[in-house]
């Protein structure tokens, strides 16, 4: 049964965990700030995040999809107006995501049976947020330095819309002939083998189920770098996605019973503030400017996420102390530095407003003065 | 949070299907009603800025 353990610490009995409400609280709104700004899930965090405060591993994968899974309702419920999906490549990515989902959750509970799906998830985690951090701040630097006029990702997206994956013409009896290489016109692809979203799509859901995590820290910047698709078509199509893969993945989870919905909701109530101050943010600022601070902050989740790995292997609680400082800390600082740039555009609006308004008085004061002459 | 809620929670975890229904049915509900409190809030701002506005000249 629950036991407030003193001062802030609750237990939590279906994850059979204690842990701080306020940590879950600060962990959400984090996570929220940078879903509502910069337009991907935040599963890696949330997960990662989960991890660190000492929720088990099974649990922190399985609480993660479901609070990926309402985050995606929300911010696509606010996108709804937009139109940036690309339909058809987000249903032929589906295509791939829900068999991918069911491997993913099936090689997960095999390793729980185990007894080291602990380590394995840790392990990907770490490799997959560090090398993917790493791209990306790389990425941004050369963008900084050399300020390129090419298209994101390089030659990329070129060689992924030229590869030729199977016949590009089907004869289905009573449909007739399908097109499989057909257009993405919101996407701007011109023509593309209809078995790369599907891959994609399977690769993705099979990773987003093995660690928690919606898939679009994953699945977003293949779609900018690889595909070289516009990123708020890129965003847009990846939410999508997160909706199948975070309800499937939650209820995949939850009928193994591995879901705390408790932690979920806490987070998540919490998150709707940060989504908020981000979809607020991206009025004023332009996220494309500091998407190096995104990548920054994958880095440092693998670096956390590793660190609190470590820390249990050798069972050090500074190292996992200074594990969870790292990953609420730099992600805090992200969005926090969100939160200023997003004060500082309101206070130069409102001192413009007011500039202009004077301006105004001025002149009209001016043209009374001319015709009373 | 009561005592009798967890226990009611943890017995319900043990039918696998209805759990698992309940607990995306539950986040789903949470997802619907914080947007559409965000929603009334923005409505609510938007609404006040307005009234406030009211006296003043249009800008042009």
């Amino acid at each position: 049964m629950p036991v407030n353990r003193g001062g802030t610490e609750v237990y939590f009995p279906i994850a059979d965990v204690t842990v701080s409400p306020l940590l879950l609280a600060l962990l959400g709104i984090v996570v929220g700030t940078m879903t509502g700004f910069f337009g991907v899930g935040g599963g890696f965090l949330i997960t990662g995040g989960l991890l660190v405060l000492g929720v088990p591993t099974i649990y922190a994968v399985g609480t993660g999809l479901l609070m990926v899974m309402g985050t995606a309702i929300t911010s696509t419920l606010r996108h709804r107006r937009l139109g940036n999906v690309d339909l058809r490549l987000a249903v032929l990515i589906v295509c791939g995501t829900i068999p991918g989902v069911f491997l993913g959750e099936r090689v997960n509970s095999a390793l729980e049976q185990a007894g080291i799906s602990g380590p394995v998830v840790g392990a990907v985690y770490f490799v997959l947020l560090l090398s993917l951090g790493s791209l990306m701040v790389a990425n941004w630097l050369r963008r900084l330095r050399y300020r390129p006029r090419q298209a994101l990702g390089g030659g990329l997206p070129g060689w992924f819309h030229a590869v030729r994956l199977g016949p590009s013409r089907l004869l289905l009896p009573g449909i007739g002939e399908v097109n499989l290489r057909p257009e993405f016109p919101n996407a701007g692809i011109a023509e593309m083998s209809a078995l790369v979203p599907v891959s994609t799509g399977l690769v993705i859901g099979f990773v987003a189920a093995l660690l928690g995590a919606g898939g679009g820290f994953l699945l977003m910047p293949f779609l900018v770098y690889g595909l070289g698709v516009p990123p708020a078509v890129a965003i847009g199509t990846d939410l999508f996605q997160i909706i199948i893969t975070g309800t499937l993945g939650s209820f995949l989870y939850s009928l193994s019973g591995n879901v705390d919905p408790m932690i979920a909701v806490i987070m998540f109530a919490a998150a709707s503030v940060g989504t908020q101050i981000g979809a607020l943010a991206t009025r004023f600022v332009n996220s494309q400017r500091i998407l190096g601070l995104f990548g920054l902050t994958v880095l440092n989740a693998g670096v956390a996420v590793g660190i609190g790995q470590l820390a249990r292997f050798i069972g050090s609680d500074t190292l996992a102390l200074v594990g969870q400082l790292l990953l609420l800390g730099v992600s805090g600082l992200v969005a926090l530095t969100i939160v200023s740039l997003l004060v500082i555009a309101v206070i130069a609006q409102v001192r413009r407003g007011r500039r202009l308004a004077r301006l105004r008085e001025i002149r009209s004061a001016g043209r009374v003065a001319a015709g009373g002459d | 949070m009561p005592a009798v809620f967890w226990e009611i929670l943890l017995e319900l975890r043990s039918y696998a299907a209805l759990w698992a229904i309940v607990v995306i049915a539950a986040m789903a509900v949470t997802a619907v009603a914080l947007y559409v409190f965000w929603d009334l809030v923005g409505r609510g701002i938007s609404l006040i800025a307005r009234v406030l506005n009211a006296g003043q000249p249009r800008r042009h």
